[in-house]
């Protein structure tokens, strides 16, 4: 980490700033920001992880970030970035800890009158039906060596051959819920050992179960085509890999710490260590990410079906009843083979996307059927108290950013800083008074996870729409929340 | 002398650990990872884990160090409490640490911690005092 690096920055508009090539870096950094959000962005080092990024070898355009940019380890969170595959490098450190982290919306056939005096139901339904929390699980589910190598290789099809779902729920997850390239042969012991107990857990921190309704509709024609109308009920999912992908990154930093040196790559922080990505080690780590990514997408889909029946149990719905269907569900810490107009030929990329959403737009062959005329949904939690936002992916994404937009509001206060700000006070009943009841599993989850810790994502939304990386559909509000 | 301190870091957990040797630095920072897992006066010392960790500097050493409690603090929901670092030589660690399982009547989680990075690490001396930094992804 050179903190002598002083770093000098420009304006391109109202939201792009951007951090001219200077010292090692090979291309300049772009930041989808605008002048209020700003100095949060200037009191932390994330403009230099931009700069950091734009060290490595074979980085094509430019080093990226989403208007959540904060300050992350290595990449920052909310970075892009994508590498040449022959000269370029794949590193563990820009998809993150937890692989495939990623947000599942359902959409339901019901209506905020609906389930308005049945939510406590609904929400204590949640917390018993999804483990959540430290050392929590399902006493049905017994995962064997044999069943977890399928689910890295299926993801969410493994669970809906297991009956977790229906087949058509595979359409509306990105990459149709497997990646392709899993090799279990390269998870470690540690790594399998970590990840067994915890398929179908939803975790701790930031990750949640959220009842929504639709608030607020921008876009009626595409709101319909996904199925989303004002007041009608969704459920968000927001998990992902669990222990299995922390393991496979902390396993493949310390593989990448070597081969940094022995490609002679040099590194301006030791967590962006990283790989040819044709190299060995590179082929490994994106066959080990791959499966890591397909474990999350199982485990959402999982998940979901429990989401599912505790709606049809609390509600006394019959299987299918309420037409809880997946609007979609977006990896948004990952690294993708991409193929991308560069330079007005078509390339093939290696996409990292920490803290970023795949932003796709109509017509891509990439996006399902379904959405073709509409464009990928972008799905972007906000924080526990205020709202969150359905966005679609743009052409101009697709120009600018390989594709991608933000991921959700991004922290503000450390989670240090939140606890001191929420002492003394009952997170529960203020969240309450604001018509939202919340359960957590663990008790710092609430005080560090108050709504003011976080950005205003409306703010963050607004720079995504106003830079045309990403077009708003609805805001939905919370009604009920299950934190871990 | 404090054990460690937070620094801040927006998304995750910085802390800055204090040793007047590194034997001790090294079993602050076991210390500062329980105290922020759990309310680790409630752990009892039932049980012994043996360590014998090698990695290729230092810094490393210490992210392993602290990779492993965590791992087995995951792996098995077992508590630490009390660490003592017998043996730093070179790049080659042996250490004891002592806690007990996990029991939900016991004792608290107050963060789960995914991962020791490597992200702004440092081991360093300083006036006589040994100094790390590590930032903890939660």
């Amino acid at each position: 980490m050179s903190e002598k690096f002083s770093l000098a920055t420009e304006r391109i508009d109202a939201y792009r700033l951007r951090i001219p090539r200077q010292g090692k870096m090979q291309t300049d950094g772009i930041v989808y920001t605008d002048e209020s959000m700003l100095p949060n962005i200037q009191e932390e080092q994330s403009l230099l992880q931009v700069a950091n990024v734009a060290c490595l070898p074979g980085i094509v355009g430019n080093s990226l970030a989403m208007p959540d940019i904060h300050w992350g380890y290595g990449f920052p969170i909310g970075g892009v970035a994508a590498f040449d595959m022959d000269r370029g490098v794949v590193s563990p450190g820009g998809v993150g800890y937890d692989i495939n982290c990623g947000v599942r919306l359902i959409k339901t056939a019901l209506t905020k009158s609906d389930i308005q005096s049945r939510l406590h139901e609904l929400v204590d339904a949640l917390f018993y039906n999804i483990p959540s929390g430290v050392g929590s699980k399902r006493k049905d589910m017994k995962l064997s060596s044999r069943d977890q190598k399928n689910v890295f290789i299926k993801g969410a099809r493994w669970a809906i051959e297991q009956g977790f779902g229906y087949a058509e729920d595979a359409e509306h997850i990105e990459e149709q819920g497997a990646i392709p390239g899993a090799d279990p042969d390269v998870i470690s012991d540690y790594a399998l050992e970590r990840g067994r107990p915890q398929l179908g857990t939803l975790g701790s921190g930031n990750h949640f179960v959220e009842i929504d309704f639709v608030d607020e509709i921008y876009d009626a024609g595409i709101a319909e085509a996904l199925g989303l109308y004002k007041d009608s009920i969704t459920v968000t999912i927001h998990s992902g890999s669990r222990g299995l992908g922390y393991q496979v990154c902390d396993d493949f930093i310390k593989i990448m710490l070597k081969a940094s040196q022995k490609y002679g790559i040099e590194l301006p922080d030791k967590q962006l260590c990283c790989a040819p990505i044709k190299s060995e080690e590179g082929r490994r780590y994106l066959a080990a990410m791959a499966c890591a990514a397909n474990y999350a997408f199982a485990n959402r889909q999982m998940m979901m079906h429990w989401v599912r029946e505790s709606f049809e149990k609390v509600l006394g719905a019959r299987p299918g009843a309420l037409q809880m269907k997946l609007v979609y569900d977006v990896c948004h810490n990952i690294a993708k083979i991409e193929t991308h107009s560069v330079g007005g030929r078509q390339q093939q990329l290696c996409v990292h996307r920490k803290g970023a959403t795949r932003a796709f737009p109509a017509h891509h062959p990439q996006v399902p059927d379904d959405y073709k005329e509409t464009g990928q949904p972008v799905l972007i939690p906000g924080d526990m108290g205020r709202y969150s936002y359905v966005l679609v992916g743009t052409d101009q994404a697709l120009e600018e950013t390989f594709g991608s937009s933000c991921h959700g509001a991004g922290r503000v206060m450390s989670r240090h800083q939140a606890i001191k700000a929420a002492k003394g006070r009952s997170i529960t009943r203020e969240m309450e008074d604001r018509g939202i009841y919340v359960r957590a599993a663990g008790r710092g989850t609430l005080v560090e996870e108050i709504p003011e810790a976080y950005k205003d994502v409306s703010q963050v939304v607004e720079v995504v729409q106003n830079a045309g990386i990403g077009k708003k559909v609805v805001k939905l509000r919370p009604l009920g929340v299950m934190k871990g | 002398m404090k054990r460690y301190e937070f620094f801040d870091h927006t998304a995750d957990i910085g802390i800055h650990i204090f040793g007047r040797s590194m034997l001790e630095l090294f079993e602050n920072a076991g210390f500062a990872l329980f105290d922020i897992i759990t309310d680790i006066a409630a752990v009892r010392e039932q049980e012994m884990r043996w360590f014998a960790l090698q990695r290729d500097s230092i810094d490393e050493l210490l992210v392993e160090w602290l990779g492993r409690l965590l791992f087995i603090s995951t792996t098995e929901l077992f508590l630490f409490r009390r660490f003592h670092v017998v043996q730093i030589d070179g790049e080659n660690l042996q250490a004891e640490a002592w806690g007990e399982p996990l029991q939900d009547a016991l004792h608290t989680i107050k963060t789960e911690v995914k991962a020791v990075t490597y992200h702004n690490l440092k081991v360093y001396q300083e006036q006589g005092l040994w100094h790390a930094t590590v930032v903890l992804d939660t």
